[in-house]
């Protein structure tokens, strides 16, 4: 190929990328293109590879570290369990009582929907494109499905190819969703920062926050359902003329994630669901 | 042949930065080795394949990252390509000499994906430039290793051929 051909592929490629970028910007996350699926549908076997290499590796690790630290961690959990245990016999009869009340006064319960376990492939959380990479086994996964920890909130599904998907987490700077201050049942927006923390935005200054604060999904935003943790109020400043300033520490702890749960489930209520087609029959 | 080394360097490059970043969180901060595979594809002169090698190496990249499709495509395509052009002009043998390119690359790299960045995101989603100079001297760093290993690997296997002839003269 002769130099004056190279620069006239070098232009081609460079204004097909160029339009590729843009087209995807224009359209918002959700509507990742067919070659990002592809390009995902290549790599993410490889990574998939990798991350059972990386779990040999961790497990003859775990092997060789001993039988002692094994039964010292056998002993914790089992405390850990029975704690649990006591812990659930406080709430033995309140599911029964709160559903009876509920029907009582003719309020309808959200459905709490199936948690699918995954695999986490990757995981760039210090970058400034964050991502997470899930495979899923033979579990049907879709785009926008939120996608949980044992703690909570850990982001949603934005790109779906296969059994494998990109998870846009919640410190990632594109990310929000709505929110609400447990204690107050105040609701706002918790918005990813730029250096990985979490922000919660659009909380008027006259609102009583404190830190320490939990804040959980309101449930609003048509992706994911109320309650899911989200994180604590580590500190509140007044913004500027209107809303505070407020930091959150996530709930779940990044650095110790290798497995994640997907949500299976409408983030609406059937009756609001029905809207859309009520409204445009 | 030569395809084959390159698809096998590009996994390779893929588990590495799958290890890295299961092995120390700030990896990807820290370390771009798509780039370096990248820059030392393009430093053997050719630009055509310079720009192919930056292709692909920068939509392996991209399917790795969050940021729209072809980003990091765009950008090494553009690296590659400026690089292998810039070989054909200079002559970089030097160990010391790929680590300088590597690192300069890296530099124009992030200042790329800086104003795109700028350009196309409205989140305030930027490249954190507080790493850059560590994100510089590592890949410059790796591509030194590599260019001193592979010299001392062609060495070790010369010698072993000249053995090999003087024992078949005598």
């Amino acid at each position: 190929m002769t130099e004056r051909q190279t620069g006239w592929l070098l232009v081609v490629v460079l204004v097909g990328q160029l339009i590729l970028v843009a087209s995807q910007v224009t359209a918002g996350d959700s509507s990742k293109s067919q070659l990002a699926a592809f390009g995902l549908r290549l790599t993410a076997p490889i990574a998939r590879a990798a991350h059972g290499g990386i779990g040999s590796v961790s497990s003859m690790r775990n092997h060789f570290h001993g039988r002692r630290g094994l039964l010292r961690e056998n002993e914790r959990l089992r405390q850990e369990v029975e704690g649990l245990r006591l812990e659930l016999t406080h709430f033995y009869g309140l599911d029964e009582e709160a559903e009876r009340l509920a029907q009582a006064i003719g309020f309808s319960r959200q459905e709490r929907g199936d948690l699918r376990m995954a695999e986490v492939l990757y995981l760039d959380r210090s970058s400034w494109l964050r991502n997470m990479l899930i495979y899923a086994g033979r579990t049907d996964i879709e785009i926008n499905q939120p996608v949980l920890a044992a703690d909570g909130l850990v982001g949603r599904i934005v790109l779906v190819k296969g059994s494998y998907a990109h998870v846009q987490l919640l410190i990632d700077a594109a990310a929000s969703v709505s929110a609400m201050v447990e204690r107050t049942r105040r609701q706002a927006l918790v918005q990813g920062t730029n250096s990985g923390g979490l922000e919660l935005i659009y909380l008027p200054l006259q609102a009583d926050i404190q830190v320490g604060d939990l804040v959980a999904t309101a449930g609003i935003d048509g992706v994911f359902p109320r309650g899911i943790p989200i994180g604590t109020v580590t500190s509140v400043e007044p913004g500027d003329e209107l809303f505070h300033r407020i930091q959150l520490e996530p709930a779940v702890d990044l650095n110790r994630l290798d497995r994640v749960y997907t949500l299976d489930r409408p983030a609406l209520p059937p009756p609001l669901e029905e809207l859309p087609r009520l409204a445009n029959p | 042949m030569r395809i084959l080394r390159f698809l096998a360097a590009l996994v390779a490059v893929i588990c590495l930065q799958l290890f890295g970043s299961w092995l120390y969180p700030s990896f990807p901060r820290a370390f771009d080795l798509f780039l370096v595979l990248t820059v030392l594809c393009a430093l053997r002169g050719n630009s055509a394949i310079g720009l192919l090698a930056g292709m692909a190496a920068g939509l392996s990249a991209d399917a790795l990252s969050a940021g729209p499709y072809g980003l990091f495509g765009f950008t090494n395509t553009l690296i590659g390509y400026t690089t292998a052009r810039v070989s054909q002009r200079l002559v970089i043998q030097r160990a010391s000499q790929y680590f300088l390119v590597t690192a300069a690359a890296i530099v124009v790299q992030q200042l790329l994906l800086t104003a795109l960045a700028s350009l196309l995101f409205d989140h305030g989603r930027l490249p954190d430039l507080a790493w850059l100079p560590i994100k510089a001297i590592t890949g410059g760093f790796i591509a030194f290793l590599t260019i001193v290993l592979r010299a001392t690997l062609y060495r070790g296997r010369e010698r072993r051929r000249r053995g090999r002839l003087e024992r078949l003269r005598l």
